[in-house]
């Protein structure tokens, strides 16, 4: 008998859950984190489960993590210090950058742009040169590169290298050799080599991933060595995996070389989640929406899998805890593709100085909090107003283990109405309307930006406040069926037990597609999944077990921006028709020019046994409401219906206006719509 | 007008603000991605608008330029002064660019679309793209020489596209052929109907929650509220007259000639007043701004002095008043030439932001890079013709308290595209690049260090030409400020550092290049802000380690001595300063 461990290292707590493979029970913690020394929380928490269900460590067949410390160390500017090592005459772009400024940024006479992340005194500038065919046009000075990078290591106290050259996608020998100068130099350096980290043409944003991966490298491997050291030692057999930023579990190793996968690991869980769980209940194409304090975040599923974007940016200039677009450093890896909007529960509702009702994206945070948390915080945020609607029960925050004021939300609200000349609650009637409009925005940019039809999804919700809020937002899209979870607030944590072992690889050869070589396509394809195979193989996959996904960039002939489609086998011309279809999907037309080639994906996945927690209780009737209150329904406060969700099974239906409560998260249904719960215990909610 | 009045429902009021700019986001998004122009694809020089039925400005896509806003408010009046609404149909679409009827120039082309709610002719769809070619003297539609506007390119006049969802074939076969490349042209006129259809397709969901009736009441209660609030911002400024005037160094005709924009900005409770009494007549080469981009460069500077969340639509303009005495640079007759309006555009920005330093010192800011723009192309050994085109930036001006930006783009043209590698380019074009780094001692010295410009070396591999429009601060660089220097003035240089050597004018047209020359770019760098002999000198130590000042300049121009392991030597400079 075995048992999988999920660990989920969030700010504030570390989620731990554990999945029976036999019966596919799943038991969960949560313990504070220690963000000190975060292993210690994760071992206290596994300690804890092991011992709830009476397993022994040594049962443990697999243990995935996801961590937050690559994105904090970026955004905290914690990494190590880094040296870059570049084609001479290049060696001030990642200070030139994309020449842009974020939008929020225009008119802003003060404006500076962040300091990079590898001041000049830190870059090498060597002489070698290749071409855009891969060709030699200088070779590489070897000489010339010793001398420079040993004045510099010298010089600077550098923890580890970066090495860009340009073209090095197309012919490697230049990064290579001087990786083996530095490691002559000092062989404790931690070196990370373009060509190694994501061989994907365009320099800016392969030099960015590449410095990101140095930045954050020593630190993380550090890191995931202790963490999976301090497992054995609790005689954990298992070897630590990590979720990466494109929702597949990568080894340890994976991530040694290519440490910025690390750095949408915790919201890629989420999204995992949201896949399995809409999986389990036959739902494949579904929009994940997860309402937090500061933010919103929603992704998309389509046909089970979790939509993957190729270009993200970290590190930029935020607003309020939401990262601007254009702003910061481009990371080229696949990564799940999540649009954030500054709205969640902590958000602060004001009056401008037009008179407009705004909500956010300023945020009261954690402390002083909402006003109702009685900490000092005294301005309406959108928790206060769904208090004052009566969507919340101060009786049963967080179970009753948090204690909430609805005098004081009451209050602060009031101020709020007044020069509105509302009543409280119309004022925070107005605020839950106003902060649905604006996390419709994450909404629209996954669906209806990328030329996808929100009505065709289920929408599924995550994160404690959401369930007060989804429906709404479902009805702002025509979406027809919601799906909150059980156990919303460990989401992530199942995410990670319900994801395969996943390795991608790229190349960059731009190909006309009249009288495109076929043959050496293939080989391309061919060579990038031996490699991939060899490195899913060290997990421990048979070659059998293994599945294989091949992509392909196209994009017309004239135009810049390629698109990825799926390639069956070498059907060029099949790749070519999708790629007519995607882009009449995203821009409405479709154009006549031939198409061209450009980057090679291969995604190899290692499949890994997915939890199933369904259950064949069935409840005949529905149960009596524990309660009624007063609420917020319609315009008005009216009598409602409050049922406690852990009672409910699988059968009856409960029409709205209703509230249903449990410890981590409330659901309203809206007057419309009904409530019922599916055999994995998840509430789902339809127009009724 | 209602500026004392709050709006009857707050509420409403941010929901439909929010929507709306979905809907323009959306369309805008459809727009770039589905141009062919390169421009737009890789300089995002594009725009999507919605304009209520009156032809009120209400939302616009994120990133939008004021330039392409201010030019469709105008010529939108322009098209319903020759279509009354009542001649219009549902599935009408125009199309218009004639500079002297709200136009940019030849290139930008809008196109409109009524939108029909209920048979009721409810709002505006617009777009706006800078095209690949519509014919004129030179490729592109940009020659640097032009003395009048029929050489830019053809003129459209407010034109039907379509009538009633019927294509006008006919102006669309006159478009294609004054076009050198005609399947490109309307492949981006294709993508701007794309987006305003669907654009046309969301208003009316909006118009289906809201009644049309009730929605117009909340578009107008949002231009209120726009205007409400940019009049706020202006009651705060100090009430008073100032002056400001910057000088143009070339207008591409006469490389000499000097053309100098002034403004007496009026500062009057909620109102500003821009009077351009004292500029220059309108000059024989193409740097005369349409009144549309004079008023944008208006707007941009009265904004930088604003709260940056206030809306961008009608209500933004209302508290404006232009005086633009006609036959000049701001405000020229036809049939001057306007496309490198640029330079007349950054220089209102460059007096207004001057005379709004005499408003509040602590605000006062250097002169900045203008965008220099080139075209390389050539035949390739397939025989097959190439041509892309650069959009250059170069630093910006030092603060009053902090040093100007290296290497970014001026902040009116609000370019917000995909930035195209080095890489991109040598993928595409039988050119290769060997330098493009910062340009070391090109910021103005201050106290405050004016933003670095770029340079970059680039070879041709192919015969070929090039085409280049630097387009101002060359011959007279960017001005510095309170007793700081000028930065470095940006150009072109032909085989730089070998025998051949040659400066090229700031603007050229179709130079002819052999195989193997290289073109040498330098963008222009910001001026600096105060006595550079006032800077720290830790600071211009770290400048000298970081390659932005050599030791000759910190000595020269700053007075400090940085000895070899990159610190200051106290002493020495001490006795410079002294």
């Amino acid at each position: 008998m075995t048992v999988a461990l999920g660990i989920d290292i969030g700010g504030t707590f570390t989620d731990v859950v554990l999945i029976d493979r036999a019966d596919g029970e799943i038991c969960t913690a949560k313990v504070l984190t220690t963000p000190d020394d975060p292993a210690t929380g994760v071992l206290a928490g596994i300690a804890e489960l092991l011992d709830d269900v009476g397993h022994d460590p040594d049962e443990v067949s697999q243990a995935v993590h996801a961590t937050t410390l690559a994105t904090n160390l970026i955004l905290e500017r914690k990494g190590g210090p880094v040296a870059y090592v570049t084609t001479a005459g290049f060696g001030d772009i990642l200070i030139i950058g994309n020449e842009r400024k974020g939008d929020a940024e225009k008119y802003d006479l003060f404006y500076t742009k962040q300091a990079p992340i590898v001041p000049r005194r830190r870059t090498v500038d060597v002489v070698e040169r290749t071409a855009a065919d891969g060709s030699v046009v200088v070779p590489l000075d070897i000489e010339q590169a010793r001398t420079a990078l040993a004045e510099l290591l010298a010089r600077e106290p550098v923890e580890a290298v970066a090495v860009c050259f340009l073209h090095s996608y197309a012919n490697s020998d230049h990064e290579r050799q001087v990786a083996d100068i530095i490691a002559e130099l000092n062989p404790d350096l931690y070196v990370a080599v373009s060509s190694e980290v994501w061989p994907e043409y365009r320099e800016l944003p392969r030099a960015c991933t590449t410095v990101m991966s140095a930045y954050v490298g020593p630190t993380v491997t550090r890191y995931i060595a202790r963490l999976d050291r301090e497992l054995a030692h609790q005689g954990i057999g298992a070897r630590l995996q990590i979720m990466g930023s494109s929702g597949g579990i990568i080894s340890a190793a994976t991530v040694a070389r290519r440490p910025v996968q690390l750095v949408e690991s915790g919201p890629a869980a989420g999204v995992m989640a949201a896949a399995h769980i809409g999986r389990l209940s036959g739902i494949d194409n579904l929009i994940s929406f997860d309402m937090g304090g500061t933010t919103a975040k929603a992704g998309l599923v389509r046909g089970g899998h979790a939509a993957i974007a190729h270009e993200f940016y970290v590190g930029g200039t935020a607003s309020s805890g939401v990262k601007q677009i254009n702003t910061g450093y481009p990371i080229k890896i696949p990564v799940i593709d999540l649009a954030e909007v500054g709205a969640g529960g902590g958000s602060i509702a004001y009056l401008d100085s037009g008179g407009a009702l705004r909500v956010g994206p300023d945020s009261a945070g954690a402390e002083p909090g909402p006003a109702c948390y009685g900490r000092g915080g005294t301005q309406p945020t959108v928790t206060d107003a769904d208090l004052v609607l009566a969507y919340l029960n101060p009786d049963f925050f967080l179970g009753g283990r948090m204690a909430i004021r609805a005098d004081l939300a009451h209050g602060a609200l009031a101020e709020l109405a007044e020069p509105m000349g509302l009543a409280p609650e119309e004022a925070a009637a107005g605020v839950y309307e106003v902060v649905n409009a604006t996390m419709a925005a994450a909404v629209r940019v996954v669906t209806l930006e990328r030329g996808i039809d929100p009505r065709d999804f289920t929408l599924l919700a995550s994160g404690g406040a959401a369930g007060v809020h989804v429906a709404r937002l479902a009805e702002e899209f025509g979406i027809t069926e919601v799906v909150i979870p059980a156990n919303p607030g460990v989401g992530s944590a199942v995410g990670l037990l319900a994801s395969d072992v996943v390795t991608d690889h790229v190349r960059t050869q731009v190909i006309d597609s009249v009288g495109a070589n076929t043959d050496a396509i293939e080989a391309i394809y061919a060579e990038l999944e031996a490699a991939a195979v060899a490195e899913i193989g060290a997990e421990g996959f048979a070659a059998e077990e293994i599945e294989l996904e091949r992509e392909i960039d196209v994009r017309y002939r004239h135009q810049a921006h390629e698109l990825t489609v799926p390639l069956d086998g070498s059907d060029l011309d099949g790749a070519a028709t999708a790629f007519g279809d995607l882009y009449q999907q995203l821009y409405g037309i479709r154009q006549a020019d031939p198409v061209e080639f450009v980057n090679y994906r291969v995604r190899v996945i290692g499949p890994v046994p997915k939890p199933d927690w369904s259950t064949d209780e069935i409840a005949a009737r529905p149960p009596a409401p524990l309660t009624h209150r007063p609420a917020w329904f319609d315009g008005d406060m009216a009598d409602t219906p409050v049922y406690r969700r852990h009672i409910l099974l699988p059968g009856p239906t409960i029409d709205g206006p209703a509230i249903i409560e449990e410890s981590s998260s409330t659901v309203i249904v809206p007057r419309g719509w009904a409530a019922t719960v599916d055999r994995w215990l998840s509430l789902v909610l339809r127009p009724g | 007008m209602s500026s004392n009045t709050r709006p009857s429902d707050p509420i409403a009021l941010e929901v439909v603000k929010n929507a709306l700019a979905a809907i323009a986001e959306e369309m805008g998004l459809t727009t770039v991605r589905s141009a062919y122009s390169s421009v737009v694809k890789e300089g995002g020089d594009s725009t999507a608008a919605v304009f209520d039925h009156r032809g009120q400005f209400i939302a616009q896509s994120m990133g939008a330029p004021l330039m392409h806003l201010s030019s469709l408010r105008p010529s939108l009046r322009s098209l319903l002064d020759d279509f009354p609404p009542d001649s219009m149909a549902d599935g009408d679409v125009y199309a218009s660019n004639d500079p002297y009827r709200g136009g940019i120039h030849s290139n930008d082309v809008m196109v409109f679309r009524p939108v029909f709610i209920d048979n009721t002719l409810a709002f505006f769809t617009c777009a706006l793209l800078h095209v690949a070619d519509l014919g004129g003297m030179a490729a592109g539609g940009l020659p640097a020489n032009a003395t009048d506007m029929f050489q830019e390119g053809l003129v459209l006049p407010p034109v039907p596209l379509a009538k009633a969802g019927e294509p006008n074939q006919p102006m669309l076969d006159v478009i294609a052929a004054n076009s050198r490349t005609p399947e490109k042209v309307l492949g981006d006129i294709r993508a701007m109907i794309a987006a305003t259809n669907l654009g046309a397709d969301r208003l009316a969901d909006l118009a289906d929650r809201y009644g049309l009736e009730r929605l117009h009441q909340i578009t107008d209660e949002l231009l209120d509220y726009t205007e409400r609030r940019t009049r706020a911002g202006i009651e705060a400024l100090a009430d008073g007259t100032y002056t400001g005037s910057f000088i143009i160094d070339d207008d591409g005709v006469n490389p000499d000639a000097d053309h100098e924009v002034h403004v007496t900005l009026t500062v009057g409770g909620s109102t500003i007043t821009a009077d351009f009494e004292g500029t220059s007549p309108q000059a024989p080469g193409p740097i005369n701004a349409a009144v549309s981009q004079t008023t944008s460069g208006v707007l941009f500077a009265v904004r930088c002095l604003l709260a940056p969340d206030i809306p961008v639509n009608d209500g933004a303009f209302r508290p404006l008043e232009l005086r633009l005495p006609q036959g000049t640079l701001v405000n020229p007759n036809p049939p001057a030439a306007l496309n490198a309006r640029m330079a007349t555009v950054m220089a209102v920005v460059e007096a207004m932001l001057g005379a709004f330093s005499q408003l509040d010192p602590a605000r006062a800011v250097a002169a900045s890079c203008n965008v220099h723009v080139y075209i390389m192309n050539g035949t390739g050994t397939d025989g097959q013709p190439w041509a892309f085109m650069d959009p250059q930036f170069g630093g910006s001006g030092a603060r009053s308290d902090r040093d100007g930006v290296d290497v970014t783009g001026p902040l009116v043209l609000g370019a917000g595209g995909a930035f195209h590698t080095v890489e991109a380019y040598e993928q595409e074009h039988p050119v290769r690049f060997e330098r493009f780094e910062l340009w070391t001692d090109s910021g103005g010295p201050g106290r405050w260090r004016g933003g670095a410009g770029a340079r970059r070396d680039i070879r041709i591999l192919t015969d070929g030409q090039f085409t280049g429009r630097a387009t101002d601060r060359c011959r007279r660089p960017p001005p510095g400020i309170c007793g700081g220097s000028p930065g470095a003035g940006g150009g072109w240089v032909l085989n730089h550092g070998t025998p051949d050597e040659q400066p090229l004018p700031a603007k050229i047209t179709a130079h002819p290049l052999r195989a193997g020359d290289m073109i040498t770019m330098l963008t222009s760098a910001g001026g600096g802000f105060g006595d550079p002999f006032e800077r720290d000198p830790d600071l211009v130590a770290v400048d000298v380690r970081d390659g932005r000042v050599s030791p000759e300049a910190a000595h020269r121009d700053y007075g400090v001595v940085v000895l070899e392991n990159g610190e200051v030597d106290q002493a020495a400079t001490a006795a410079l300063r002294s």
